[in-house]
């Protein structure tokens, strides 16, 4: 069976996939498994191997920014496997607007997440870490799974998306509206985002409706991310590292650090993408894998030079 | 239950103009009653203090008459108003609470720690004004951390720390203080100056006192009331030359105490084991 798209590098692709083309991929992956057990020894180098590298890619860039972000950040970012499993799962299976399946998965996952940590009606913030590792672990899974069912000739866009792929963007105003709106909200809310910082029971003598802030900041964090996620793929990096070095430089109030970071973080992006254009051309490299190269060694190097930046 | 009256003449104005008025109040936490049947009015100038062992729900009290958690029964006003009526923001302006434990989880210089108090107070687009910045100065010096202002709140050491919360508390300038352990990690001097501070702002500022204290004596001379909390809910709330006494201190605290005097005043001291 010759498949239509001849390559799914790009983001739309994933959306126009319809279902008869799944059921073909699924049954088509069925076959190939049962052909696998058959030839045990022979096969399991060629196809096994691949994809157990191709996993821990994954988990790599996905579940483990989420362990470093979340003691640090307002946890609402730390979001991107799910959305990209909320991306893959609605969008390409229902194949309805990718950008709305995207925002469905990223509050379905944190509302799994804060509902899990809460239990007995307070969560502490290692409850909290220890579930969203948990579920984004899940959603990891879930993902490669969906990887492991799809033909090959659309592994390679897949991944580069999983990755932050800003080779395919298309049309920015839809996202920028969205963005400015979003900035403005926070800005709105900016210096009860102050209070927070200092735990909730201060923020809550001072006057902050801390119930109401987070439910804003949990919606707020999902469309953001969701925006962003469906534009260029879960880049990694860009959300964890650049507040903490705009904070460096402006120190903690929010009112500053929002602005600043949303356009340091669009200006470190705009330069890996550059990068990754031009570093190996004419072929081209995700910008996820630049952004996750140099947001790495300047995390540990955050990490390692003021301490209590994460874990005051 | 016992409930001492309190022989004062200004149990004679109407409950209405009380800072802080309690009626009936129950309050428990995970299956623990902390107080039931609770009639506690403060006006200015009152100071209250809240005396209890460890885990009786000293503060889960405090919280709950600041609005932060929900009676089970009973209801509390603020200036005539429930915490319902008057919304977070109001309140703030209204009541200020300085946690037992100070988080801060980010690095911030101890000025703009101490600015975060002006919240209530400016509307949502502002920033601290001059005046606010001069309010936070004049707090820092007040606490006796003038020349810290620029310093990182990381760097401070905890009885430091603690003092930076007490001044936030004061910039935010609430009529109605409630004071979670105040002196905790607190050298003696520091102690004697932060209740004098209160009381000074109590007496002059028109304000109310709450606070839980671990001291006896302290609490005995920084007080007006006290309210004993002996677990189950029982209580006992009176003026503290009535209540505080050797025979209630030995029976809340499950240790003898014994009460010496010279002419003017009274010390409680705890029986030492042979």
């Amino acid at each position: 069976m010759k498949i239509k798209l001849q390559s799914l590098d790009e983001k739309r692709d994933i959306r126009r996939i319809d279902p008869e083309l799944m059921r073909l991929a699924a049954s088509y992956a069925k076959q190939r498994t049962r052909t696998e057990l058959k030839s045990r020894t022979g096969t399991f180098k060629s196809t096994t191997l691949p994809r157990m590298t191709r996993d821990a890619y994954l988990s790599v860039f996905h579940p483990d920014d989420e362990t470093i972000k979340r003691p640090a950040e307002p946890p609402a970012r730390d979001i991107s496997p799910f959305e990209a499993l909320g991306a893959m799962l609605l969008g390409v299976s229902a194949g309805f607007g990718l950008e709305a399946a995207a925002f469905v998965g990223a509050l379905a996952a944190m509302w799994l997440v804060f509902g899990l940590a809460r239990g007995d009606g307070s969560w502490t913030q290692t409850r909290l870490l220890l579930t969203g590792v948990i579920v984004a672990a899940g959603c990891g899974s879930a993902v490669a799974l969906m990887l492991s069912l799809a033909p090959d000739q659309q592994l390679r866009g897949m991944l580069f998306w999983l990755m932050g792929d800003a080779s395919q963007a298309g049309n920015p105003i839809f996202v920028l509206l969205i963005l400015l709106a979003g900035l403005l909200l926070a800005l709105f809310f900016a210096r009860e985002l102050n209070l927070l910082t200092r735990g909730p029971l201060l923020a809550a003598t001072l006057g902050a409706n801390v119930g109401r802030l987070r439910l804003v900041l949990y919606f707020l964090a999902s469309l953001l991310t969701a925006a962003a996620v469906t534009s260029v793929g879960s880049v990694g990096f860009v959300g964890l590292v650049v507040p903490h070095l705009v904070r460096l430089a402006l120190g903690n109030d929010q009112r500053l650090l929002l602005p600043a970071a949303t356009l340091a973080g669009g200006a470190l992006l705009t330069l890996a993408d550059t990068l990754a254009r031009s570093v190996i051309a004419p072929q081209q490299l995700p910008v996820g894998v630049l952004t996750a190269l140099i947001g790495v060694p300047v995390f540990l190097f955050l990490l390692a030079r003021s301490p209590r930046l994460e874990h005051a | 239950m016992r409930t001492i009256k309190r022989k004062s003449v200004r149990t004679a104005h109407p409950a209405e103009t009380a800072l802080l008025n309690a009626r009936n109040l129950a309050v428990s936490i995970g299956g623990k009653q902390v107080v039931r049947g609770l009639n506690l009015a403060l006006q200015p100038g009152d100071r209250l203090v809240l005396l209890g062992r460890n885990g009786v729900g000293k503060t889960t009290l405090l919280h709950t008459l600041a609005g932060l958690r929900a009676p089970d029964s009973g209801e509390i006003e603020l200036s005539g108003q429930t915490y319902a009526a008057l919304g977070p923001r109001r309140a703030a302006q209204l009541r200020g609470l300085l946690p037992q434990h100070q988080g801060d989880a980010f690095a911030a210089s101890v000025l703009e720690t101490v600015l975060i108090g002006r919240h209530p107070h400016l509307s949502r687009w502002d920033w601290e004004s001059t005046a606010d910045e001069h309010l936070a100065r004049e707090a820092l010096a007040a606490v006796g951390l003038a020349e810290l202002a620029a310093r990182s709140i990381h760097t401070l050491s905890g009885g430091e720390r603690q003092r930076v919360a007490l001044a936030t508390l004061l910039v935010q300038a609430p009529k109605l203080y409630l004071l979670d352990e105040p002196l905790a990690h607190l050298d003696l001097n520091h102690q004697i100056a932060v209740l004098e501070l209160a009381s000074r702002r109590a007496r002059e500022g028109n304000a109310a006192l709450a606070m839980v204290l671990h001291d006896v004596n302290l609490a005995a001379h920084f007080s007006d009331q006290a309210l004993l909390l002996h677990g189950e809910g029982e209580h006992e709330l009176g003026a503290s030359a009535a209540v505080l006494d050797a025979a209630r201190l030995s029976r809340l605290y499950g240790h003898p105490l014994r009460e010496i005097r010279d002419e003017t005043r009274r010390w409680f001291v705890p029986v030492m084991p042979k």
